[in-house]
């Protein structure tokens, strides 16, 4: 493997896309939260 | 700065960039810190603190049982408070805090990553934690007392308690949501941050362990918060989720309990696996063997964690296809169990082996978590199970699953990277005294549970019948010599802190990865700016072995 060098900018980018998975994952996280008791509820 | 082995390339440390220019005030550094390492140290300390109240705990139920007969104050209710209580502080907040400290600690350190995706969540999800536990272990002193159904939580019996019930349910939602938001973090992280050339089948099996973790706890832990939302309605709001005389199921909230309770035992078990899988072939001096097997591994496991639930439950009573397809499926999990245990037997085989104290507590691990796998089996054949279910045989299954398992583990981390966290060495003598004691005493603490077991004593019970009293009071001693060792770890820890000799950047002659190319201790901020990264560097590189 070649060795690779990346800048700040990049750093900043990267950070970007990790706020977009923390919302994503977030985002199932409280569809399962929901799911479930949705699920007990309409189980009735 | 410039490298630090030969053998390294150049990692940018920054070490001039600490507190950026500025003193950090204790408060600032600790409480308002967005410092991966720090947040680790955090959550280190918290867990140790809540392992030194969960022993506390223990203690008082093996005095209890040490003789047959009820001596110890409080009685048989304070007794289920005690058992009830050890488990849910042992769990979530000794076992799961104690692996995201070593995670907030280690995983950017592994992957070249300035810090944690998230600091500021980072901060935030370590300090729910100290609330939701004062929350929790203050209703020991509230009308009624502490929770006393098991940390299972079965209804009927657990809404059966008083306002504790209030408590213990806001209490397990917090813990949620830490867990949640440091899963969420870890993951962001390790999917984002990694610096160029560390791919993702190059990562230590630790970031491995951990990735796959994080998304079992995504998966699971809204559903233990689901559950608890579910019961904490039907105690105060009328519903009747789980109250059979309002058409509700409480076998139901058994299969929910247990959808999560599954994957969580392997929550507190895959991180350990990368730990084992990082110290094993470090004082082998040989690469670990089949580094993609292992991390297909435990990748299986994580995903037969989610269709075993019900093993849990042979004795509540399901069809006969059920229990069977239960049986079955739980025993596929010794297929690629059985490959970590035989790639990390096959690490060692023909190694240059030495016997540093980290390694001892790793091949602990290897062999008496094994006995606890076998037990795990053993508890998978539904006719069996019917004898062992509820008995102390589960006891001491659990316990070397989670002590010589999980805390073995934990313990061998920390004395594996403790050079590198605080740029000190211990003494080996005392920390192999520690580790000798430990093993000795936690083997006449649990071993015996079998015999009682399959003997028939019940567990969850203050009182037995006569014919158990030796192996009960001999697993009492081992009890009351395990509660020592914490005691002894934070000595040899605090004098290497004072006096310990100082510690190299690489400790340990065959280690290998990023975290040992900083010098020790590692600088307040690492890798500012991304590492120039060979394979070399990498303890997986070379992904051909």
């Amino acid at each position: 493997m070649s060795p690779l060098q990346s800048t700040s900018d990049d750093i900043q980018t990267r950070r970007k896309a990790a706020r977009r998975t923390a919302l994503w994952i977030g985002l199932v996280a409280v569809l399962i939260y929901g799911g479930f008791i949705l699920a007990g509820v309409l189980a009735r | 700065m410039s490298a630090t082995h030969p053998d390294t390339v150049a990692v940018d440390t920054h070490e001039h960039h600490d507190d950026h220019g500025h003193k950090q005030s204790f408060v600032e550094r600790w409480f308002f810190s967005t410092n991966h390492k720090d947040i680790g140290t955090l959550y280190l300390i918290f867990s140790f603190t809540m392992f030194v109240i969960g022993a506390a705990f223990s203690v008082y139920i093996r005095a209890e049982l040490a003789e047959p007969g009820l001596q110890m104050p409080g009685g048989p209710e304070f007794f289920n408070q005690m058992t009830t209580m050890h488990a849910l502080v042992m769990i979530f907040g000794g076992v799961m805090p104690a692996f995201v400290g070593l995670a907030n600690w280690m995983v950017p350190l592994q992957i070249g990553a300035p810090d944690m995706a998230l600091p500021r969540m980072n901060n935030w999800s370590f300090w729910i934690l100290p609330f939701a536990f004062t929350m929790l272990l203050l209703t020991l002193f509230i009308n009624g007392g502490a929770p006393a159904g098991g940390w299972t939580l079965y209804p009927p019996l657990s809404l059966q308690g008083g306002s504790n019930v209030a408590f213990a349910i806001f209490a397990i939602h917090m813990m949620g949501i830490s867990s949640i938001m440091g899963a969420i973090n870890v993951i962001a992280t390790i999917l984002n941050m990694r610096a160029p050339g560390v791919d993702l089948l190059k990562m230590p099996v630790f970031c491995w362990s951990w990735l796959i973790t994080a998304f079992l706890l995504i998966a699971v832990m809204p559903v233990l918060a689901g559950a608890v939302t579910m019961l904490l309605t039907d105690k105060f709001f009328g519903t009747s989720f789980f109250n059979a005389a309002g058409g509700g199921d409480p076998v139901m909230f058994q299969h929910i309990f247990w959808f999560f309770g599954h994957p969580e035992v392997y929550i507190m078990i895959l991180p350990a696996f990368g730990i084992v899988s990082e110290i094993l072939p470090t004082f082998s001096r040989k690469p670990l063997f089949g580094y993609q097997a292992m991390v297909y591994a435990i990748a299986s496991i994580a995903f037969l964690s989610f269709i075993v639930w019900a093993h849990h439950m042979f004795a509540v009573g399901m069809p006969l296809g059920g229990e069977i397809y239960f049986m079955y499926a739980t025993m596929l999990i010794a297929v690629p169990t059985g490959v970590k245990v035989f790639n990390w037997v096959s690490t060692m085989w023909k190694g240059s082996l030495t016997f540093e104290t980290p390694m001892l507590w790793a091949i602990a691990f290897v062999i008496l978590f094994t006995i606890g796998g076998f037990s795990g089996l053993m508890l998978a054949i539904v006719p069996a199970d019917f004898q062992y279910h509820d008995t102390y045989f589960v006891v001491a299954h659990f316990h070397y699953v989670l002590v010589t398992g999980a805390l073995f583990s934990i313990i061998a981390a920390t004395y594996y990277w403790w050079p590198k966290w605080t740029g000190r060495m211990y003494s080996e003598f005392w920390a192999k005294f520690h580790f000798w004691w430990t093993v000795v005493f936690v083997n006449l603490l649990f071993f015996p549970q079998h015999f009682l077991g399959l003997a028939g004593m019940p567990r969850r019970i203050p009182d037995y019948n006569v014919v158990f009293a030796d192996w009960n009071l001999i697993s009492s001693i081992g009890a009351f010599g395990m509660f020592l060792t914490p005691f002894m770890m934070l000595g040899i820890l605090g004098w290497s802190l004072k006096k310990g000799a100082p510690a190299p950047a690489r400790p340990w002659e065959g280690a290998l990865g990023l975290e040992w190319t900083v010098p020790s201790p590692a600088p307040h901020h690492t890798f500012t700016t991304p590492p120039v990264i060979r394979d070399g560097d990498l303890a997986h590189g070379d992904i051909t072995h």
